[in-house]
């Protein structure tokens, strides 16, 4: 495996020569400081076409590769919704249950340092409308608690409408990934949801002057607080995707952007850094800018009776180069640019919670040319994750390094090669 | 063999299941209970129960709970209080809670609920008007809001803060003692007691 671009910095005249070769020294510190989490055990029950399985794989990289239809997707579905308790896929938890039967059992081993008897072990067992998890073999009923225990990161081919499809499928990407950094961040998102549906029925009703007053008030400190936390989200953002630029130099070649508009108000992200610009408190800054919003809007909110702006309207524009990359980028340019933005969440993770998501990458190789996957795999190497990848085709004898997990999977059954 | 064979043991284990704090099991087990072990414990919550909104009355002017002849005067809350001290609440049961913690000389009014757009709970709804014409009567100089601390108790305090303040009376709230998403009703006196001591200007 080549990880040696990763170590090419950027240009030394580059005015970023400087931050670019700072973070990737605190990231290789930190690397070693935290090792990744890894998944050591798998068990399944009546999981989709597997009657029952059990997994032990390889601590760096494990391939899993098959003909079609053989359950490659299933698995990698499996570590997903053991973790994150929900599928990539838009499948509901009985769609997930074998065919045929009532019920599924889901476990997983993780540990955190190698040979460690410390770790984690998740169970999930969903049977009809009854659910169970349980954290050390202790039932958990707080499932934000039971989320916070092992954090995966998923690239599959629907991931490429994070750039290529609507805003709704952006904001659900970042604002999951801020989630997993600062849980905080769901209580938050929650709150404004309702404080946005009770202040559209406000407005819809006619509600007395007073009520609507403090309402208003309330509805722009918690729009504040959601939008300042994704600005400073994307900035620790941007710096990963700086980093990542490196690694991904000989495939993208160009600088990858992610700016914030406020669509509803027609705000850039210039201009908020602009207007929000020598403030101390980002909400308090957020606050005053969207406070100019909000009364632009008024008018036209009194008329219609719907909120006009807001959190929940605006988007992230993702540019690589100068152009905008829903319009401008090829399919493999899109793919490459929403894996950067998937291994950036992750690094962003890593940053601030010391330490590696488990990576699941789906069908890899499709659309993507060898070098530009080489350039992946080497960031990945190179991050110390243990990761996931499905290919139908049986990887290369030094695929992954010596250590590397190699599973061939065949209507269900899965054998280690 | 089906329940549903037993339309009145059925009817009654419905009734009970939709009592806060009984689940569908618990119901089943009552019924039964009632219906062969116990079957004098059934009149007597069959006949308590038909006479408690004779019996039980809410104070025109507070809202709270009365007993005997109906009335302000036979108020607890309402009579011999420091009349300067308002404590604000939602339910009845918050006045006990209160009440509980000790230490508390003022008059109490009772909401009846709290405001909630997506409910279609206005204030009108509530017994806000009647609030606001007590303090301007009694000659009150605090009002106290101890409502239950989540998004609808902090929303219809931000409202009420709003509308009295220009009244002219000094409007604080309980000290962030009580959790986030807890009920007054369920507070231990301690805490209560502190966060009733530490209130603040809202
Ligand atoms: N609930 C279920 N019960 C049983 N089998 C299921 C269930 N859901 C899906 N399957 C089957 O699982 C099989 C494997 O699906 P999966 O998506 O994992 O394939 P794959 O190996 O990723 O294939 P491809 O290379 O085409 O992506 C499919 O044939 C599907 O019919
Ligand atoms: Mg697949
Ligand atoms: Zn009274």
């Amino acid at each position: 495996m080549h990880i040696s671009h990763l170590h090419v910095f950027p240009q030394i005249h580059s005015p970023y020569y400087f931050y670019y070769s700072l973070i990737l020294k605190i990231q290789t510190q930190e690397t070693r400081k935290n090792p990744p989490v890894r998944l050591v055990r798998l068990a399944l029950r009546h999981f989709r076409n597997y009657p029952a399985l059990s997994l032990e794989p390889a601590p760096g990289f494990n391939y899993l590769f098959g003909p079609n239809g053989a359950g490659k997707t299933n698995l990698l579905e499996a570590i997903h919704f053991l973790t994150r308790l929900r599928s990539f896929r838009r499948a509901s938890r009985r769609g997930m249950i074998e065919e045929g039967q009532l019920g599924m059992y889901l476990r997983g081993e993780f540990r955190r340092e190698e040979g460690a008897a410390a770790g984690v072990t998740l169970e999930a067992a969903v049977q009809d409308h009854e659910r169970k998890y349980r954290v050390n073999g202790k039932e958990e009923g707080d499932l934000l608690s039971y989320l916070d225990q092992v954090h995966t990161a998923v690239f599959f081919p629907e991931s490429l409408q994070i750039v290529k499809e609507g805003p709704a499928l952006r904001r659900a990407f970042f604002d999951r990934a801020l989630a997993a950094e600062n849980p905080a961040h769901l209580a938050a998102a929650r709150e404004y949801n309702r404080l946005l549906a009770e202040r559209n029925r406000l407005l819809k009703g006619g509600a007395n002057s007073d009520i609507l007053a403090v309402w208003d008030r309330r509805f722009l400190k918690s729009a504040a607080r959601i939008v300042a936390r994704r600005q400073r989200y994307l900035g620790s953002l941007r710096g990963h995707l700086a980093l990542l630029e490196c690694s991904l130099a000989s495939a993208l070649g160009r600088r990858i952007e992610v700016e914030y508009t406020a669509e509803g108000t027609g705000l850039s992200g210039e201009t908020w850094e602009h207007l929000a610009g020598g403030e101390e408190d980002p909400e308090a800054a957020a606050e005053a800018v969207l406070a100019q919003s909000a009364a632009r809007a008024a008018a036209e909110e009194r008329r219609r009776g719907v909120t006009q702006w807001g959190p929940h309207l605006d988007d992230f524009r993702i540019r690589l180069g100068t152009r905008r990359a829903r319009d401008a980028a090829s399919q493999g340019e899109q793919r490459l640019l929403t894996l950067a933005l998937v291994m950036a969440a992750a690094g962003s993770f890593r940053a601030a919670r010391g330490e590696e998501p488990i990576i699941l990458l789906d069908d890899l190789s499709s659309e993507l040319d060898e070098r530009c996957r080489g350039d992946v795999l080497g960031h990945l190497a190179a991050t110390g994750a243990q990761v996931f990848i499905t290919s139908t085709e049986a990887p290369g004898s030094r695929a992954g390094g010596a250590g590397a997990g190699r599973f061939h999977i065949e209507k269900g059954i899965l054998s280690a090669r | 063999m089906p329940l549903s064979r037993f339309p009145a043991i059925e009817e009654c284990i419905e009734a009970f299941r939709r009592l806060p704090g009984v689940g569908p099991k618990s119901a089943q087990r009552i019924v039964f209970h009632l219906l062969t072990k116990d079957p004098e414990a059934a009149r007597r919550i069959a006949s308590a129960c038909a006479s408690l909104h004779e019996r039980v009355r809410l104070c025109p002017t507070c809202a709270m709970l009365v007993e005997g002849e109906a009335g302000g005067a036979d108020c607890r809350v309402c009579g011999d209080r420091d009349p300067s001290l308002l404590c604000v609440v939602e339910e009845p049961a918050d006045v006990f809670a209160v009440e509980r913690a000790g230490g508390f000389r003022g008059r109490f009014h009772v909401l009846m609920g709290v405001i909630s757009p997506l409910e279609g709970v206005e204030a009108e709804d509530l017994t806000i008007r009647q609030l606001a014409e007590r303090v301007k009567a009694e000659g009150v100089k605090e009002v106290i809001l101890a409502l239950n601390p989540n998004m609808a108790g902090e929303g219809t305090s931000l409202y009420l803060a709003r509308i009295l303040k220009p009244m002219g009376v000094r409007v604080t709230q309980l000290a962030h003692g009580l959790p986030m998403g807890s009920h007054l009703e369920y507070a231990d006196e301690m805490t209560l007691a502190r966060s009733l001591e530490g209130r603040r200007e809202i």
